[in-house]
């Protein structure tokens, strides 16, 4: 979902399927359990990583790179919870980092006293039981905005905008995706995205429920559907930014005025990892401006490293949608792990998508 | 259900005809003008080969297939108009086609349900059928328990019910065993007096057909070879067709030498056979067929000197009641004889003499060819 | 204890490799699916082993005293998943039911032709052929284009994203399962038992009634089996066509595995839809046994 490819997104819910069948036909073992020196087991999300980044790395070092790949955290949490062992590096979301700490699944690497980490942005340093950088190192970071094609609708700034856009005979879609869309509900009544006072939640509930008549679909399968024009914008990810990019003058992406979502990924060493010594040289190896850099070019999100931010082409450094001001970072909120309110939002989000 | 006067144009075929085209390309004229009367209490028979035309004209008479022009009149209505739920002729087919799904007083009343008859009279019907066909109190049952030969009375108990004024009958018998066939052939030829009504059926099966029919239609490639009773086909054969199609014949062909009275002189092949006169001349091309039955065995010296053939013997087989033999004439073509007596001593290679009446022979003028056939 | 004879030690060798199978890659998950439905959830996925019985109260709307209220909900997804699958079923059969009589007296070549026309899709990804159907439905698609270069109508039909769509994706997906059972027990309908029921005087509405619609049943119900079952758990025409803009009941039960993280309610889930499927099932095994004729 972090995938900038977005027929990778749209087949989100096949992998999620086939996590449900390896759930059910037990998947320990799945993970080949490689031993060997030169060897490093990555667990990404699809896409999520510049292939040439792996390749530089096992040039550089001789560790040969095995990447496998998931679509949500749950699904990545459900494959160690079953037992799968063999990977090395996880790439969790800062909530889910902190559900593995809980579950004693991370080992702790000392990262931040290699050299290059005062690179790294202090205020990345977000996951509540990681505050100083002990075991994860921040990977990238990025906003769930609007896309929209610039033809059907010139300039779009605001989420008000967008949900006024069916009233005008332009379609719109929302993310197929419980957290983000009961966290827009809640960002725009000026809550917080983890909130889990129900009161609040209805409150979300019920804007939901009003907008729902005017949107067209739930779907990450968006890009296509807003470059042809059939869907006027969607909430999307800021990795749009790639077709943005390649298509400038009909998409545009933007980072809407009443604030957004933000996502980020750090990337930790598994406790169970086979090649824990390969693990911290690949994090060290990514603490490198310049492989960071190369990396933020391909994926078009947000680098928390400062010196390789240096090295972005301007085009993305200075970008706004990509790295935003100072400003508007204030009113971007991530994601918490909700604990027990989780059956709340499962509960308020079936009622909605329900409804018709 | 006896008859009333019978008339003798109840069925009436003008001038059929009815062409196929083979996936090949090729033209197969199923049906090539065929004229034909039958009589409203008539058992007739369709007896030919395969493709000669015979399961065509029944199916056209039922209605399943058209005919390319022609007419047909059943009592003086013309039949090809109606579709083949309203034409009053019901069908016996080939390999039954009972309905599998229902059971067996389903399967005989179903004529009377699709017509609306009430329950009391059509489970009454039901049972008379049945008992007709000597099948009382099988009506629960389900068509895959009962035999074979218990299938085709269901079959023609279910084709009777409609009271029809035609049964058409396609191969009834062929997939019964031959005692089974045989028991049929009486018990379908008593239901057709006792019903008063005209059988139409279907056979390939020469001795079928003359068991049990009152007149045969012989068809070879869709034209009426002979329409005659069976005593007419079998001893006297229009064509070399019906010949051949018909019984176990001795064929000789041969050219006639003298001619004059009441016999001629035929010389087949060097042997001489003396036949009845039927103007023949000397020098006419004939065809001289023989039924095997009507040789007779004699001692050499017993026999009239011109009403006999040599041969030797080259095998005897015991048909039951009948001996069978296969000799060979001095001319070298093969001759079959029936003898009704009991041989003791024959041994292949033995010297017989044969003995026939000379008014049994068939004449065919201008036939050629030699051999024994089927 | 007895012993085997030869002859069953070998049917036992012959059958235990399928035996196993059977018992390992379906039941086992099965019955760890049924165990799981009475276990609690673990707060971060996975099961607490403390017998839970809200689980299937919660199905049928029970609250289970934390942040819940009564509500229906999730049988009114079963029900409307239900309704689908159903319409599923009653669309592809109306055309497959024709189809099949159409296609059987064709020439066998060209009969060969078109069963391997409609089996096609079974060679491609489903994903990808959903996607064409997008091109297809969309507003800029072929089908409004096509429609409005011949003027039939001026603005887009709204097709994409809407309950037509779901059903053109459904009936598109599922029409070889239904089209492939009725077709055999058509081709194996006897021709002779058709003019059997003509010839006794059954018009052809009556011989269809009678003879026809009976004897093609069970190839008829196989289908409507066959397309019921997985059109019931299908989640992704409905999300892919339809907008996910309704849940049916194999969403809800991805929800809970990766979403809400409640394995033992996704169980639950699945163990209900197992045993409403079990129930359609059997009722028409009942019906098949009481009355084996149709008639």
């Amino acid at each position: 979902m972090k995938a900038v490819d977005s027929a990778a997104a749209g087949s989100k819910w096949i992998k999620k399927t086939l996590a449900m069948a390896c759930l059910g036909a037990s998947c320990a073992g799945a993970a080949m359990a490689t031993q060997a020196a030169g060897v490093l087991n990555l667990y990404n999300w699809g896409d999520y990583i510049n292939p040439e980044v792996l390749e530089r790395f096992t040039a550089e070092t001789g560790v040969k790179v095995n990447l496998d790949t998931y679509s949500s955290n749950e699904e990545m949490l459900a494959k160690l919870q079953v037992g799968a062992t063999g990977y090395d590096i996880v790439f969790p979301s800062v909530h889910m980092q902190d559900i593995m700490a809980t579950l004693d699944l991370l080992e702790k690497t000392n990262i931040n006293q290699s050299a290059g980490f005062e690179n790294i942005d202090t205020a990345h340093l977000i996951a509540e039981s990681d505050p100083k950088g002990e075991y994860c190192l921040p990977y990238g970071w990025g906003t769930v905005g609007i896309v929209y094609n610039k033809k059907a609708v010139p300039e779009l700034n605001s989420w008000k905008e967008f949900f006024a856009l069916p009233g005008q005979g332009k379609k719109i879609v929302m993310l197929d995706d419980m957290r983000e869309d009961i966290g827009l509900a809640l960002l725009l009544d000026g809550k917080s995205v983890n909130s889990v006072d129900p009161k609040e939640l209805k409150a979300a509930q019920k804007f939901l429920l009003e907008q729902k008549p005017n949107v067209s679909a739930f779907t990450y399968d968006s890009i296509p559907m807003v470059q042809s024009g059939d869907i006027a914008a969607a909430q999307w990810y800021v990795g749009a930014m790639m077709y943005v990019m390649e298509d400038p003058d009909t998409l545009a992406y933007v980072i809407p005025e009443e604030g957004a979502t933000m996502y980020q990924e750090n990337m930790c060493v598994l406790k169970s990892a086979p090649n824990k010594a390969n693990a911290k040289l690949f994090l060290e190896f990514f603490m490198k401006p310049e492989i960071s850099a190369m990396n933020t070019v391909q994926q078009t999100n947000g680098s928390m490293n400062k010196a390789a931010i240096e090295l972005l082409p301007a085009e993305i450094r200075d970008n706004p949608s990509i790295n935003p001001s100072a400003e508007t970072k204030e009113k971007l909120q991530i994601f918490r792990e909700l604990g027990k309110g989780t059956k709340l939002y499962d509960r308020i989000w079936t009622k909605f998508r329900t409804a018709s | 259900m006896s008859a009333q006067q019978p008339s003798p144009d109840f069925l009436k075929i003008k001038k059929a005809y009815r062409h196929f085209v083979t996936p090949e390309g090729g033209t197969v004229r199923a049906l090539d003008g065929i004229d034909l009367s039958v009589a409203s209490n008539e058992f007739i028979t369709l007896l030919g080969p395969s493709g000669c035309g015979k399961t065509t004209l029944l199916n056209i008479i039922a209605g399943f297939e058209r005919l390319d022009r022609g007419e047909i009149l059943l009592a003086g209505a013309s039949l090809l108009e109606s579709p083949p739920h309203r034409r009053p002729v019901n069908t016996v087919f080939q390999s039954y086609a009972l309905f599998p799904h229902l059971n067996i007083g389903d399967n005989v009343g179903y004529g009377l349900d699709v017509a609306g008859v009430a329950k009391k009279e059509r489970n009454q019907r039901v049972a008379e059928a049945l008992e007709m066909v000597g099948l009382s109190g099988v009506e629960k049952r389900k068509p895959s328990q009962l035999s074979g030969g218990q299938q085709q009375r269901v079959a023609l108990a279910r084709a009777i019910i409609n009271r029809p004024k035609m049964l058409l009958l396609d191969e009834p018998l062929s997939a019964l065993d031959r005692n089974l066939r045989g028991k049929m052939q009486i018990e379908l030829k008593n239901l057709q007096a006792e019903l008063g009504i005209c059988f139409l059926f279907v056979t390939h099966d020469q001795e079928e057909a003359l068991t049990m029919s009152d007149r045969i239609v012989v068809l070879n490639q869709g034209k009426v070879e002979q329409l005659g009773t069976p005593d007419e086909v079998y001893h006297r054969p229009a064509s070399r067709f019906v010949t051949e199609f018909i019984g176990e014949s001795n064929i000789f062909s041969g050219t006639v030498v003298e001619s004059g009275g009441q016999l001629a002189r035929v010389n087949v092949g060097g042997t001489e056979v003396v036949c009845s006169n039927h103007s023949l001349r000397a020098g006419d091309e004939v065809s001289l067929l023989l039924r095997p039955e009507h040789f007779q065995l004699k001692p050499a010296d017993q026999v009239n000197g011109t009403n006999g053939i040599s041969a030797v013997l080259e095998q005897s087989v015991f048909i039951g009641r009948d001996h069978q033999l296969h000799c060979r004439m001095a001319n070298g073509q093969p001759l079959s004889a029936l003898i009704r007596s009991s041989l003791s001593g024959l041994k292949p290679g033995q010297a017989l003499t044969l003995e026939y009446d000379p008014t049994a022979w068939h004449v065919i003028p201008g036939a050629s060819g030699v051999g024994t056939a089927q | 204890m007895r012993s085997f004879t030869s002859q069953q030690k070998q049917l036992l060798l012959l059958l235990s490799p399928a035996t196993l199978f059977l018992g390992i890659f379906f039941l086992g998950p099965l019955l760890i699916m049924a165990v799981y439905s009475f276990l609690e959830p673990g707060l971060y996925g996975g099961v607490e082993w403390n017998f839970y019985h809200w689980n299937y109260g919660r199905v049928l709307g029970w609250a289970d005293g934390f942040y819940e209220e009564f509500d229906i909900v999730y049988l009114q997804i079963l029900l409307r998943s239900a309704g689908l699958a159903l319409v599923t079923v009653l669309v592809t059969l109306a055309f497959c039911y024709p189809v099949a009589f159409w296609i059987s007296r064709m020439q066998s070549r060209w009969k060969s032709f078109c069963i391997f026309l409609i089996a096609l899709p079974f060679f491609s990804s489903m994903i990808i052929r959903l996607y064409a159907w997008i091109l297809i439905l969309r507003d800029s698609g072929f089908a409004n284009q096509i429609l409005m270069s011949l003027g039939i109508i001026s603005e887009p039909l709204d097709l994409m994203y809407s309950g037509t769509a779901v059903i053109i994706g459904m009936v598109y997906i599922f029409i070889p399962f239904m089209f492939l059972p009725v077709y055999s027990s058509v081709e194996n309908l006897d021709p002779k038992l058709i003019k059997a029921s003509q010839d006794l005087g059954a018009t052809p509405f009556t011989t269809f009634r009678r003879v026809i619609f009976p004897m093609t049943l069970p190839g008829v119900v196989s289908g409507c089996i066959l397309v019921f079952i997985p059109a019931l758990g299908n989640f992704v025409v409905p999300a892919m066509l339809g907008g996910a803009k309704v849940v049916m009941i194999g969403n809800l039960v991805e929800q809970q595995f990766l979403a809400a993280r409640n394995w033992p309610f996704g169980a639950t889930l699945s163990m209900v839809m197992i045993v409403f499927m079990l129930l359609v099932v059997s009722v028409y095994l009942i019906r098949a046994m009481k009355n084996p004729q149709h008639s």
